[in-house]
Formats: C-alpha cells, structure tokens, sequence
C-alpha cells in the first residue's frame, strides 16, 4: 500500500526481525504486535537495545533511522538554533553521505515533496552539502530533476509546482546558476508564447504553466534580479501579456467563481497572483512571511559551485481537463487588506501541504498545524485553547486557523473540480478538529456560519458540496451543532437556498444514522425541517386503493414472488389475468402488467440494498422483456420514481442498478429526470446525484472499453509477430477480437454523445420557455444546475460542439443558457 | 491484493444498515455490492461486513479517506480483503458471531450488550443470583416489620412483595 509507507511511517522498527517467533514474514501493523514486544522507538535516549544480537547491519540501519529523522525535523520551527542545526546536519550528512547514500537520498526527496512549507530550510541545506562537497551537491540536485521529469511526465502538477519553486530557492542557494533556472522556466514558458513571440495562446495547459512558472517567480525572482535582471524582466513580461490575454477571454465568464457577490473574476486567480508578485517585486523580492536561511550563510553559500541541469520536455497529448486549474483562496473571514502577500503566500504552502500530504490525512493534519513554524513572531497569530474565539480579530492580524480553513474549503469548492475527492476534505476536517478539538471546533463553525450568510451568492454545486461536507463532519462528532442559528430557516420558502441547503444537510445526516437519532438532536423549532416518518416505500397496490380484479391479479403476484416464484411464473400470471381484460386494448393492458410486475419486485426487494439487487436479479429477464421501447422504460423509471417517492437514497440506488442491468437506459433517466411534473422542484438534490451517477457511468463505461481496445490490439499485435514467426500453426486470437471491441465502443461512444445531447437540450428548453421553472428561485437552481453540467462534463460538451449548436442552442434558446455554452468552450480550450 | 476490489469493514455497530454503510462508502467510488457480516446461529448482523468496489482505485481512496472515521458514531476499521467467497459472511466465533466479540469484556450497546463469553458468565451470575434469592422464600417477620417501620405506614401488599 504506498500511503502507509509514507513519512514517518517506518521509523523506530531499526532493530526488529524481520520474521516473527515462528519464522513467519513479520507484517508491519500496529495490532499484529503481542503485548510483550515493545517498539524500539521506546528505548530511553533513543539507544539501540542492548541485547547481543545487534549487529553491524542493525547498527547500520539504526543510523539510517537518525538521519532521516534529523532532515525530517530540522527547521520545524525559526528558533535562534536553527543556523547551528543546519550547518551541524550538513556537516554529518557529508560525511555519511557516502555510506548512507540511498536513504538520505530517499529522505531529502520525500521531505521536498511533501513537506513544502519548509523548502526555504531544504534549499538551504542542499547548498550547504553542496558547498562542503560540489559532488553531493551534484547527486541531490541530480536526484530532484529527476523527480521533476518523473512527476511532470505523470502529470502531478501539485509536485512539479512544488519542486521549481524549490530549484528557484537552490539558484539563491548557489547550487545552481541563474541560467540554468531561466532555461527550466523557459522550457513551461514555450508553449505560452508563439515562434515569432508575437501571439500569446491562452488555454488550460498554458495557465497551469504561467501558474507555476509564476509561483516559482515569488521566491526565485531574488536571485535573478541579482544575477539576470534583464533576462527576469523578459519573463515577466511574458507572464504579463499571458495574464492579459487571459483576462481579456475571461471578462464575463462566471462558470466558475465560488461566490457571486464579489468581483467576478471567474478563473483569473493568475491576475491575482501577477499583483502579488508586483508587489514583491516592489518590496525588493524580499519575502518576509517565511524565514530563509539562505542569507545566514552567505559566505559559505558564496563559494559553491553550481551545477548545471539536462533540459527536459513537456508532456504531451494530456486532456485539457486533466490539467492543475489554479484558483483564488476564498475569503470567508475578514484579514487586514495590507498583508495580501503575506496571507497569499501562507496560504499557497498550506495548499500545497494539503495537496502533497494527501496520501496521508492524520500526517497531513498533524503538520499542517505546524506550517506557522517557519513564520517570524509578528507574521501572524496562533490560537490557543485558552482563548475565546471571539477575543481573536482577524482584522488586525492574520489568523494562522482561519487561513488554513479557508484553504481547505478553497479545495473543497475548487470549480469545475479539484483534484481530489471531497471526502478527502471531509476527512481532514476531523482529522484538524481531533488534533485541536477545542480550537478547530469554533474556527470550522465560523467558517460554515459565515459562508451561509452568504449562500444566495454561492456556486448552487457548492451548496451541494458544503452540505455533503458538513453531514459527514457531524456525523463524526455526535452531530452536534447550534441549529437554532438556523431555526428562521424554517420560516422561508420551500426552495429558499438557505432553506434547502439546512433541509438537505439534515437528510444527509439521517442517510448516515437514522431519523430519531437526528431529530433527538434537533430543538422544536427546526423539527418542521425533517421529514416526520422514517423514509419508506409508497407500494401503490395497497387493499383499499384498487377495484376488485386489479386486487386478484396484485393478492396473486404477491403470493408468487413471496414464495419464491421465479420470473417466467410471474409472467404467467400478468398474461392469464390481464387477457381476459377484454375491455381495454392490447398496450393500456401491456402499460397495467409492466406496472404490476416492478411495483411487485421492487416490493420483494425494499427491506435492504442487497434485498434489491437479488430482486432485480432475479427479475431481470421479465423486466427486460416488459421494457422493450423507450416509453416503456421511462415507464418502469418513473414506477421506480414513484415507489421511492419518500426514500431518494433508494430512488437513487434503485434506478442506478437498473441501468447497471441495462434494463433501462441512460437516456430514460435523462427523460425522467427532467420530466414537468419536476417544474418547482428543481431545488431537490437528488435529482442531480442521479444525473451524475447516470452521466459518470456512461462516461467510466466509455474509459473501460478504450482500455480493452488497448488490451485487445496490442493481443493483436502480439498474435500477428507470432503469426510471422511461425506461419504454420494457426493459431486464433485470443481474447477479445478488436473488431468486436470497436464496435461495442463506437455504440458507448453514441450513446455517450445522446445523453450529452440530450441533456443539455432538456436544460435548454426548460431555462428558455416560461412554463420551464416555477418562479425566479425554480430557475435559479436549474440554472446553476445547468452551470454544474455543463462545466462537468466540458470535454463531452466541446466534443459535441457541432450537434449541440445544430440542435440546442438555435436562436430559441435563451442568451444566459448561450453565454453558459460559450463560458464552457472558453474554459476547455 | 494488489488489484482487490474489496474491502473487509469492521467495528461496525450491530444495528448499522447497508443503506448507512452505502451512503458512507459510496464517497470513496461506486459500490459494486455490499454484503453483511451475519452471526452463524441467529442470521443477524455481527459487526462486519465487505464492500466491493469496481475499481482497484476507489478500494485505496477508501482505505485513505474513510477508514478511521466514525459511523453510527464508532469508529470505523477498513482493511483491503483478497475478495468476499461464500461463506465468509458468517462470523467465526464459537456463538456464530465475530471472535473477538467472543471475548470482549466491555459491555458494548451497540454490539449486543457483553462479549459472549461474558454474557454467559453475565447469565450464569444473573442464574445463580435468582436462585440465592428465591431460596429465602419466606421473609422473616421481623424483616418485614422494620421495612415497614423505615417506610412508614405502607400497604401490606406492598411490604410483602419483598
């Protein structure tokens, strides 16, 4: 598992075996310990035990542990030892290094990569170890550009921003010239900037670059302006012209701001952050948020030799929406307006811990808490246990909590998506507030309080996302929360954002326990919010509701499927009662039996999740055979809709697995979806998660059948060499054919491009016709809806760009749902 | 192991739901199926169950955001499963539940009350305290005159129930 073997993970196992007592391969898992084996980690003084079964390759190895430890630790915090500390490592470094190559080697990398807050202290300890010996400054140098051509080539553009801002700082730290720098700037600056330099290409591959070629800039333009002025300002202009450019095609497009009550300023965090290098450039690129060793050993730095670095190439053929989309921090607390780049540049190292210690949530919310280490004593304020929160001002001083919050629900909200799941997010939160219980518990309370405030103006899918975040949050500290802060929620209309968003939080929080326990929680005034029974199935061939032979055929299916009858016996059954109807003609009987039977097996299978897919299973040829056309598919959906009126979280389940069984389509749950009788009820959140599930499996469909066509060519390809080999045996492809793979994609890909089509064009006629919404609220959802698809889904969208302008959006369709489809294009360019 | 889709889950309160268990896990990819752990004698939840992933990626984004959080309030323990085979949904322990209910100690609400093994010696305590008591089947007269003295003048029905 490569997230356990993370940081700190194998540290104190120096002298233990690696068999257990009966000669097993000893698993390395806290619980497989037996009471009496203590942890080396344990021994006093940190001295390796003193039995004599230690040898030279544990002493070794108990070395190699210290080492690690000592770069993991150093510079954790500015303390007045910090010069005496680096210079005593880089002394011992250098003369281990050559014995101890590999794991200092390992250890510096991993501690670049995932503790980047301290890179001002790693860049300085690489220029020490290089001035003392040039060839070990060589081998760590070497090492990292390595690792910046690996993670570039995979694409992690979290660490390729990480590792040259950390070359930038080595340029100050003499191990490597200004030359060499500008040349790896150069290399992300190329595609940005025509042959002839005359025409600048905005796209999302080129804001990623800017991005980091920016970033890097803020802690590296020091050192140009020193060694390069001329060639730094040529760069800088470049960036300039970039970000111009880029505001210009980006003026109007609000497809992606969080909030919309400030500035809209869509994508363009990179004008925001070309003002915050403007005014470091100003401040003589002296950055004084975080502490630089650099200048403490001047002398010493000044006589290293630098090194210079191989140049490298940029990735190619990656999809436009797989590139790093930078984005604004939100404010959702007030800061002192005049420390902009102070606040920026804190922010950006708690993103990137955030991101790069991902892999590890209780590592990455234990050093997170520590990113203020580095900072002087003024630069900004740590809250304490003992204080009130409301004696903190974050309008006089930067708040360290605040910040950090603010940038967790920045990646929480990062629109179209962020790189990572939400969960991960909900997940650090509990993390943050078990490590500070007291502290974190007022500052995410802030947080949320003061982004409902504001929820008219926020991103409709962020409203989605934050109430996802906020029921698993609870859910971990016995759902308590001051709803009465909330309580006049109550009092506003049905489809009030503020309304739906404290309604849909509590559904989601029953979903993860269970009715009574959440309204036990509740106090009387917000009791109206939650539904006053336990979600249940809404059977419509209850006894008193249906007329006497509707009664036989219903007392009859029942009877079968409960006694285990199978689907061909239930078929007999519609087919004996329903033809003596004689009355009603051949497709109302066909509509009345096809309703008959899924009403019947959806009841067989309501008590749990596994209850439903064996009924379903077992079914499923009846069910395939009554949905035979796509009315009679819609027809089954809305059976399902309106058997699961009051239970969503079966609804949704329900119609999922039935197009997992391809009993009905994709494109009847689009129909469904958006059928009248939703007019009003555009504010539902569920309606949405099952247009995303529906939409996402098309999608991961689609993914899986290119990879076996991969799978099944290069079989191909495989056969046809061993076909030239030996032409005698005849052998048959194994496998899939590619032509048969081919196939069935080139009918996914179809199906693919129907529901993106069909999606949109419902979104369009309902945003464009007056009966489509109910009132002004109505259609904000839909829109904001709208908006969420649309940026979601952007590659599909642009790929259909020609059937959706011949279809969609024609002159009927309404300007905002017009300036939506041109916003999405601009944004996957 | 290295491409398993399923995930063994553990700690899981009794009275948890699959529709619970789904929501939660459902944040970490699409659910394949979720199958829950029963108690070999009674057929009822035992604490555990498997949940299957479609991808190998979404079992590990599992494994990193949601092992170690709470659900029905515990504290919730995932471990990546070779694969669920039939049978395995039966708890181990020798009263069909888990075994390590078997011999837990705590008395645990939402798992059932004690371990096995303590419930029976919970059971037997409980036994052999009914038997001392009801063996002194006749109060003796002054006893019952002191209890009603202390309470006062109560019921005689109420002093001999006793």
């Amino acid at each position: 598992m490569d997230f356990s073997g993370r940081l700190g993970g194998g540290h104190g196992s120096g002298a233990r075996r690696d068999v257990d007592e009966f000669g097993r391969e000893r698993r390395n898992r806290p619980h497989h310990r037996k009471p009496y084996e203590r942890p080396t980690r344990g021994f006093r003084g940190g001295r390796p035990p003193m039995s004599g079964r230690a040898g030279p390759a544990d002493e070794a190895k108990e070395i190699e542990s210290r080492l690690s430890s000592l770069i993991i630790k150093v510079g954790d915090k500015n303390t007045p030892t910090l010069q005496n500390n680096l210079d005593a490592l880089s002394v011992v470094l250098e003369k281990d290094f050559t014995k101890h190559e590999a794991t200092v080697l390992k250890t510096f990398r991993q501690c670049v990569l995932e503790l980047p807050w301290k890179v001002t202290v790693y860049s300085t300890l690489a220029g020490l170890l290089n001035a003392k010996n040039s060839e070990t400054g060589a081998k760590v140098v070497g090492l990292m550009h390595a690792v910046l051509r690996r993670e570039l080539s995979a694409g992690n553009w979290g660490a390729v921003k990480v590792l040259v801002r950390f070359f930038a700082l080595l340029v100050d730290a003499n191990a490597i010239s200004a030359t060499t720098l500008l040349a790896m700037l150069d290399v992300f600056l190329k595609p940005v900037v025509s042959d002839d330099g005359t025409e600048i290409a905005v796209s999302a591959q080129n804001s990623c670059y800017v991005f980091i070629v920016t970033s890097a800039l803020l802690w590296g333009g020091r050192a140009l302006k020193q060694h390069a002025p001329e060639e730094l300002a040529v760069r800088l202009q470049t960036i300039e012209h970039y970000v111009q450019r880029h505001s210009e095609l980006n003026q109007d497009n609000t497809l992606t701001a969080v909030f919309h009550d400030a500035q809209p300023k869509g994508t363009n965090i990179l004008a925001y952050q070309l003002g915050v290098l403007r005014e470091v450039a100003e401040a003589e690129w002296k950055i004084d948020a975080v502490f630089v060793p650099n200048g403490m050993f001047a002398s010493e730095l000044g006589q290293a030799t630098q090194h210079d670095l191989p140049t490298f190439e940029l990735p190619t053929g990656l999809r436009s929406d797989s590139y790093y989309v930078p984005c604004e921090f939100l404010q959702l607390v007030p800061s002192p307006a005049e420390l902009v780049v102070r606040r920026y540049v804190l922010q950006d190292l708690i993103a990137d811990t955030i991101s790069q210690l991902e892999g590890n949530r209780k590592d990455c919310a234990k050093y997170l808490m520590q990113v203020h280490g580095l900072c002087g004593e003024d630069v900004c304020s740590v809250m304490t246990a003992a204080q009130h929160p409301e004696d903190v001002d974050p309008e006089s001083s930067l708040v360290f909590e605040y910040m950090m919050v603010e940038v967790l629900f920045t990646s929480l909200m990062q629109l179209p998506e962020g790189p990572y799941r939400e969960m991960y997010y909900s997940s650090l939160a509990i993390e943050l507030r078990k490590a500070e219980p007291q502290i974190l518990a007022n500052v995410f309370e802030t947080a949320v309080e003061n982004i409902v405030a504001r929820i008219s103006s926020f991103d409709i899918e962020c409203i989605n996302r934050l109430s996802n975040w906020l029921a698993v949050y609870l859910g971990n500290f016995g759902f308590q929360w001051d709803w009465t802060k909330w309580e006049g929620a109550a009092e506003e209309a049905e489809n009030s954002p503020r309304r739906r968003f404290v309604e849909e939080t509590l559904l989601k929080l029953i979903r993860l326990s269970y009715l009574d326990r959440i309204k036990a929680q509740l106090p009387e005034s917000c009791l109206s919010l939650v539904p006053s029974k336990t979600p249940a199935h809404n059977f419509k061939f209850t006894v008193q509701s249906m007329d006497e032979r509707t009664r036989e055929v219903s007392v009859a299916m029942g009877r079968c499927l409960k006694n285990k009858g199978t689907a061909d016996q239930a078929m007999e059954i519609l087919q004996t009662h329903y033809s003596q109807w004689s009355d009603v003609d051949e497709e109302t009987r066909q509509g009345l039996a096809r309703e008959m039977l899924v009403e019947h097996v959806l009841l067989l299978g309501s008590k749990t999740f596994s209850h439903m897919l064996n009924a379903i299973e077992k079914f499923m040829p009846a069910l395939q055979r009554f949905g035979d056309s796509p009315e009679a598919k819609l027809q089954i959906a809305q059976v399902v809709e309106d058997f699961w009126l009051k239970n969503p979280q079966f609804c949704a389940i329900t119609i999922d697995k039935l197009v997992n069984y391809r009993v009905i389509d994709p494109a009847t749950v689009v129909t469904m979806l958006f059928d009248t009788s939703h007019i009003g009820r555009w504010c539902m959140f569920h309606l949405w998660e099952i247009l995303r599930n529906t939409v996402n499996k098309v999608n991961m469909r689609v993914v899986q059948l290119q990879g076996r066509l991969i799978v099944a060519q290069s079989a191909a390809n495989a056969i046809v060499i061993d076909d030239a080999e030996q032409s005698e045996t005849q052998q048959k492809p194994q496998g899939e054919s590619v032509e048969h793979v081919e196939a069935v994609l080139e009918q996914m890909l179809l199906e693919q491009k129907e529901v993106v089509v069909l999606t949109t064009q419902r979104f369009v006629q309902l945003l464009s016709s007056n009966d489509g919404t109910a009132d002004e609220l109505d259609r904000a959802w839909l829109m904001g809806r709208f908006k969420e698809f649309m940026r979601s889904y952007r590659v599909q969208i642009v790929a259909n760009t020609q059937a959706l302008e011949n279809q969609v959006f024609t002159a009927d369709a309404s300007q905002d749902t017009r300036q939506v489809f041109e916003n999405t294009r601009v944004l996957s360019t | 192991m290295t491409k398993t889709t399923t995930l063994y889950v553990g700690n899981l309160s009794f009275y948890t739901t699959e529709e619970q268990l789904y929501e939660l896990f459902s944040k970490a990819g699409e659910i394949k199926r979720i199958i829950m752990g029963l108690s070999r004698n009674t057929k009822t939840p035992c604490g555990f169950c498997f949940v299957e992933y479609y991808t190998h990626e979404n079992a590990l984004e599992c494994m990193k955001y949601v092992n170690g959080t709470k659900l029905d309030e515990r504290i919730i323990r995932t471990d990546l499963d070779p694969g669920f085979k039939e049978g395995r949904q039966f708890g181990r322990g020798r009263s069909g539940g888990q075994v390590r209910d078997e011999y837990r100690q705590e008395y645990d609400e939402a798992r059932g009350g004690w371990g096995h093994m303590r419930a029976k010696q919970e059971e037997e305590r409980k036994r052999q305290q009914e038997e001392s008591y009801e063996a002194i089947a006749t109060v003796p007269a002054g006893a019952e005159l002191q209890i009603n003295s202390r309470l006062g003048p109560a019921s005689p029905s109420h002093g001999g129930s006793y």
